[in-house]
């Protein structure tokens, strides 16, 4: 019985206290609380991430015997396409600048950018994120695109604070980016993320030639996300008689889990 | 006040395992939930009160954090507290390492079923896509077995440091482990 009225106490006031929360933050009264405790939160967080980043990478990297040979072998299968990319590319002049301005893309572009360190990732398992140490006040909004090394493409901010951000990246299944391959006849279509696991990409048209291989970049067909960043390379690709369209396989450049630098992109439209 | 700070601190660190570390333990050892397993640890050895206090601060900090709406990782935490508790309470006599460990597994269990059904609600609504929530059922699964086994391993561990640092624990729990 006084279990009864001692839960029922307590229960009572964990949903007054939610309430309460929920009053203050929509209402946005919470909010000089919510921003000063991230910015405490940021530093040390930040700190740890690094840390971790680097012992992992260096302790922490089990890896079996076979699964070092299959990566020996992709290695190498990688080595001989890129070798062959690459005399290709340099045979040809207008390649050979758009090889240029993937290796310098953002200040051949001369967009304007933030550099942010990855602090964190999420905990919500339903989305594949990573947080960001800049947020509103650094000029980061919803919608930006998020760059790794060399103009690669993570993905785009999904949400903002004050001081910091959450990146949705392409890996993830809600997200959407709309791409074109680098081929002849610059197909475009849209990669969508696979539970965390790979990328594809979608909407292709039957009648496209498609070739493993072949680099897959953004459109420049949304209003944030400038044409020319590298998404990643074709791995396989889908292809039924019977369907619409064809589907291809895209394996980003990126390890995700390894990145703590990044540029977002601060770019509309209007800015090219 | 040395209290107060004794907890920040706890708080603290619990964040940065859970944000930091975790993510690059290697394979499925990256599902561990280090707040959930603390949390309930905190609810069921030391006073439930200070638990559900645990598990709105660490809530709130991790909502402010997350894509999630605000409220889904708070109130996920706290249904899932209220309802270890509540079993505790009504269907277990004993208080032991495998009580702990079973109560560790339903936490798990219940909190990775509430975020489904939040992951499902938010999936659906941006694919309308039915066909995708049998993939992410059968995705969520996986990880959440994996979720369920290294949570357990981390309460044993968490029992274990506790049983040989504080006579207080010794007091509350019933050995059952020799």
């Amino acid at each position: 019985m006084l279990f009864i009225r001692k839960s029922s106490k307590m229960i009572f006031l964990t949903v007054v206290t939610i309430f309460l929360l929920f009053f203050l933050h929509y209402t946005k009264i919470l909010r000089p609380v919510e921003n000063a405790v991230i910015a405490i939160t940021r530093p040390v967080i930040g700190s740890v991430y690094r840390v971790s980043n680097a012992v992992g990478e260096n302790y922490l990297s089990f890896k079996s015997k076979t699964e070092l040979i299959r990566q020996n072998k992709d290695l190498k299968d990688q080595l001989t396409i890129l070798l062959n990319e690459k005399s290709k590319w340099l045979s040809e002049e207008e390649e050979n600048k758009f090889l240029r301005e993937q290796l310098n893309f953002v200040q051949d572009h001369e967009y304007d950018y933030m550099v942010a360190s990855v602090i964190g990732r999420g905990i919500d398992y339903s989305q594949n994120t990573l947080i960001l140490d800049k947020g509103t006040k650094h000029g980061l909004e919803v919608g930006m695109p998020v760059l790794a090394d060399k103009g690669t493409m993570m993905g785009k901010i999904i949400k903002t604070n004050k001081s910091s951000s959450v990146v949705l990246l392409i890996n993830d299944d809600l997200s959407k980016v709309a791409v074109k391959i680098q081929n002849q006849s610059k197909t475009i279509g849209i990669i969508e993320g696979e539970f965390g696991l790979g990328i594809k990409m979608r909407l292709i048209p039957q009648t496209e030639m498609i070739t493993e291989s072949d680099i897959v970049v953004t459109s420049g067909l949304e209003r944030q996300v400038p044409g020319g960043l590298i998404v990643g390379q074709i791995k396989s690709i889908d292809k039924e008689p019977e369907e619409l369209f064809q589907e291809a396989s895209i394996e980003s450049l990126l390890d995700f889990n390894k990145v703590t630098l990044v540029n977002v992109i601060r770019y509309t439209e209007d800015n090219d | 006040m040395i209290s107060l700070i004794k907890h920040i601190l706890v708080l603290f660190v619990l964040l940065s395992l859970q944000l930091a570390v975790v993510p690059f333990l290697p394979g499925e050892m990256s599902s561990l939930n280090v707040i959930l397993v603390v949390t309930v640890f905190v609810c069921l050895v030391y006073r439930f009160s200070l638990g559900i206090a645990y598990a709105i601060f660490l809530g709130v900090v991790l909502d402010l954090l997350s894509a999630a709406h605000f409220g889904v990782v708070m109130i996920t935490l706290l249904m899932t507290l209220y309802v270890v508790y509540l079993i505790f309470n009504h269907l277990l006599t004993n208080k032991s390492v495998y009580t702990l460990i079973g109560l560790t597994i339903i936490a798990s269990f219940v909190y990775n079923i509430i975020f489904f059904i939040y992951k499902a609600m938010m999936y659906f609504l941006a694919t309308k896509d039915v066909q995708i929530l049998k993939q992410v059922m059968s995705f969520g699964f996986n990880d959440m077995l994996w979720q369920i086994l290294f949570n357990s391993l981390l309460v044993i561990i968490l029992f274990i440091v506790s049983h040989a640092s504080s006579q207080r624990f010794k007091a509350v729990f019933i050995d059952t482990t020799r």
